[in-house]
Formats: C-alpha cells, structure tokens, sequence
C-alpha cells in the first residue's frame, strides 16, 4: 500500500516537472523575442516588387558590366521579408528562359567527414538536381542545383547574413544557430546548400563544388 | 525521383504557403492564424531537433497545422499552457512520423532501423530525467525506469498531474481510447510499485 502511495507520489512529480519543461521550452520561443508574418497583402508587395525590380536590374546591369569578366555573382534580386529573403532572378523575369536549357551540373567533390551519401537525384524535365547526405548523428546536408532563373527563398529567421568572395565567385551565407545555409551561382547554375554545419565546413563544400 | 520533385516545388516559405492557401479558401480561424504566429518558431525548432533537416521539418510544421486547424475545437485558448502542450504534442508527432517514413526508406539500404529512444533522446523540451532524479533524490531504478517511460505516457502524465485531465479528458485530447490511457497509466504505476518494493527489500 506504501509502495503504490509512493510510486503515484513519484509519477505525479515527474508528470509535473516534465509539463514544466515543455512549457519553459514552449515560452522561450514567444513572439516578443521573434518575428512573424502579419498578414499580407499580395497587391502591395507586387506593386511594390516591381518598383524594385526596375530599379535594381539597372543597378545590376552596370554592376554585371563591370565585374563579369572576373565575378561569378548572384544574378539575383533579393527581397528581404520577416522570414525569409526571396530571391528572383534577373535573367527569369526578363525571359531569358531559352538560355537555361542546358546547364552544367557542379558535382561536390569535398563532403566533410562522417558524412555518407543518401540519394542522388536528377530531374530532366526541371532541370534540378539534388545530393542529400546524412551524418551518422542523422544530421542532413543537401545540395540543390537549379537554372539560374528559378526564385527561391531562404530562411533568415534569427540568421546572420553575410556576402563573401570564394574563387571569384559571390556567395550569401546564412548563420543559423543549428547550422549554416548558403546560395551562389556559377554560370548558369544556381547552387543552394543547406546543413548543420559550421561555416568553415560550409566554405569547403563551396570549394569543393566550383571549378578552380 | 517523386521525392525530389515535391521538395523542389515546395519552394514557396511555409508562412506565405499556409497562410494563402487558408486565406484562398476562406476557411481561416483566428485561432490557427494566432497560433501559427505565436508558436511558428518552437514548432519549426521542435521539428528540426527531430529531423535535424530544415526541409523536412518544414514539412513536418505544415502538417501540424493542417492537424491542429482539424481539432481547433480542442485548442481554445491558445495562451493556456495545456494548449501549449497540444501544439508541442502534435508538432513532436508529426515530426516523428515524417522520420519513420524517412528511415523506413533508408532502411532497406542501411539496416538501420526506426528507434524512438534515440528521437527521444535528441527532442526539445524534454525533462532531463537524470537531473530531476538527483534533485528528488530517487535512486538508479526508479531514475532508469522514468528514462524509459514512451513518449505517449509521458503525455498522459503531463495532462494527468499538470492540469488535472481525467483518463477520459486524455483520451479525447489525444486521440486515445480511455481504457487505453487507463492501462497504460496503471501499468506504469504498477511497474513503478515493484521497482520501489524490491529497493526497499535490499
């Protein structure tokens, strides 16, 4: 009978200590220390969008002349939301799709150690292809190449950004707190890598990707 | 293949996606708009330290809030800290049930089996067990045997001595049968009498 007082006893501190937990990690998260999507008004942000769009395309246009011949950069317009950056190419708004049809595929040469490939798939129709590896802990690093006319968007919650030049090519980093995430393009490939990574791990796969 | 094409098309950001597919079909409810902003951030880090894959918790989040939108009768107020467990427990599962597929896949390459003890071991907002034994002075087999409880019984142990729920309450919220949640409650105290019995017979 004592036993059965003091087993209930037990179960009862436990089920109260672990609803606790879960609270404190549900209430770490609230909105006061993050931001979120209100509602959006899609009229708006188009307007709005194309504005920056003219504006940036001849921004870009002088930018493209001067660093082409050395730079491989982000032929992208990058618009900045609460959660995410849109990024929408300069070349799929102004039609250029026919010079996308046939890109060169970057196939990683460097995968960090205890890393093992998963699955490697192809899409001809899209034109999309994508290495997803797997560490032993069961962490993911999938990298995912695109023509460079598809719009993407990346998460930059709680993300640093930063814009750095690895061999002549421009790439956009984005540090999260479990992980890293970059985006580039080479030639007419658009190369977005995503893992729980740090950035220097980060910075070899890229190097382990471009042509030198 | 099909896999790869359906992640390639979900490029849209799940705030945009939901948040127009609902308003498209007018079906929105304050409470799952509010909950979605509120809770978007622990949702998406509870599925990552599941997944431990940004796409794949995505999902995961997607389809958590096509759930809760479906019970809305059973998330009410959505500031009361037992909604706050539901939204935890219907993330958490989905989550769960997006990495079973995933090794199920992987299985017939690896071997390597589904294990919820080691999902268990990496979610966030998880008592730790070891410290919570040392603080309440329990010894090794009981501090073992709460280690070992399922995730579903913890849920129940939660409802039960958090916010008072009867078997019946935990049935409805979790989708159980209340002689099921009853069981388990009772096979767990039983467990745990015996556990205490032959500590105090050495």
């Amino acid at each position: 009978m004592r036993s059965k007082k003091e087993a209930k006893r037990i179960l009862k501190a436990f089920g109260r200590a672990e609803g606790k937990a879960r609270i404190e990690y549900i209430d770490s998260f609230l909105p006061e220390k993050t931001s979120y999507i209100g509602s959006i008004n899609y009229r708006h942000i188009l307007r709005r969008a194309a504005i920056v769009v003219v504006l940036m395309v001849m921004i870009m246009a002088l930018a493209a002349s001067a660093y082409a011949a050395v730079l491989h950069y982000l032929n992208y317009i990058k618009i900045e939301h609460k959660d995410n950056d849109e990024y929408i190419s300069v070349d799929g708004t102004s039609g250029k799709d026919d010079d996308y049809s046939d890109i060169t595929f970057l196939e990683p040469t460097y995968i960090p150690d205890g890393y093992t490939l998963k699955s490697e798939s192809y899409d001809e129709v899209f034109q999309e292809k994508i290495w997803r590896y797997v560490s032993k802990n069961g962490e993911a690093l999938n990298i995912l190449e695109y023509p460079a006319i598809v719009g993407v968007h990346m998460d930059n919650e709680g993300a640093t950004r930063s814009t750095e030049i690895i061999r002549d090519t421009e790439i956009v980093l984005y540090n999260y707190p479990d992980g890293t995430a970059g985006v580039l393009q080479y030639d007419k490939t658009l190369i977005i890598i995503n893992s729980c990574l740090d950035a220097e791990e980060m910075k070899k796969i890229v190097l382990g990707i471009i042509p030198e | 293949m099909t896999d790869a094409l359906w992640y390639n098309k979900q490029r849209v950001k799940l705030g945009v996606k939901v948040l127009f597919i609902l308003n498209a079909l007018q079906i929105i409810q304050d409470s799952i708009e509010d909950i979605f902003k509120k809770y978007l951030p622990m949702m998406r880090s509870l599925a990552l330290s599941i997944l431990k894959d940004h796409h794949l918790s995505e999902d995961a989040v997607q389809e958590a809030l096509v759930k809760l939108h479906r019970y809305s009768n059973k998330t009410g107020n959505i500031n009361a800290n037992d909604t706050k467990i539901f939204i935890y427990i219907v993330t958490r599962n989905e989550a769960i049930n997006i990495k079973r597929q995933e090794d199920r896949r992987n299985s017939f390459e690896t071997d390597v089996p589904f294990s919820e003890d080691f999902v268990s071991s990496t979610i966030g907002g998880q008592l730790n067990v070891e410290q919570f034994s040392e603080e309440c002075s329990f010894g090794p087999e009981i501090s073992d045997f709460l280690n070992k409880l399922s995730l579903v019984d913890k849920d129940i142990l939660t409802y039960k001595y958090s916010y008072g729920y009867s078997f019946k309450e935990i049935a409805d919220t979790l989708g159980m049968k209340r002689d099921a949640v009853y069981k388990r409650h009772k096979r767990a105290l039983d467990k745990l009498k015996v556990i205490i019995e032959e500590a105090n017979e050495k």
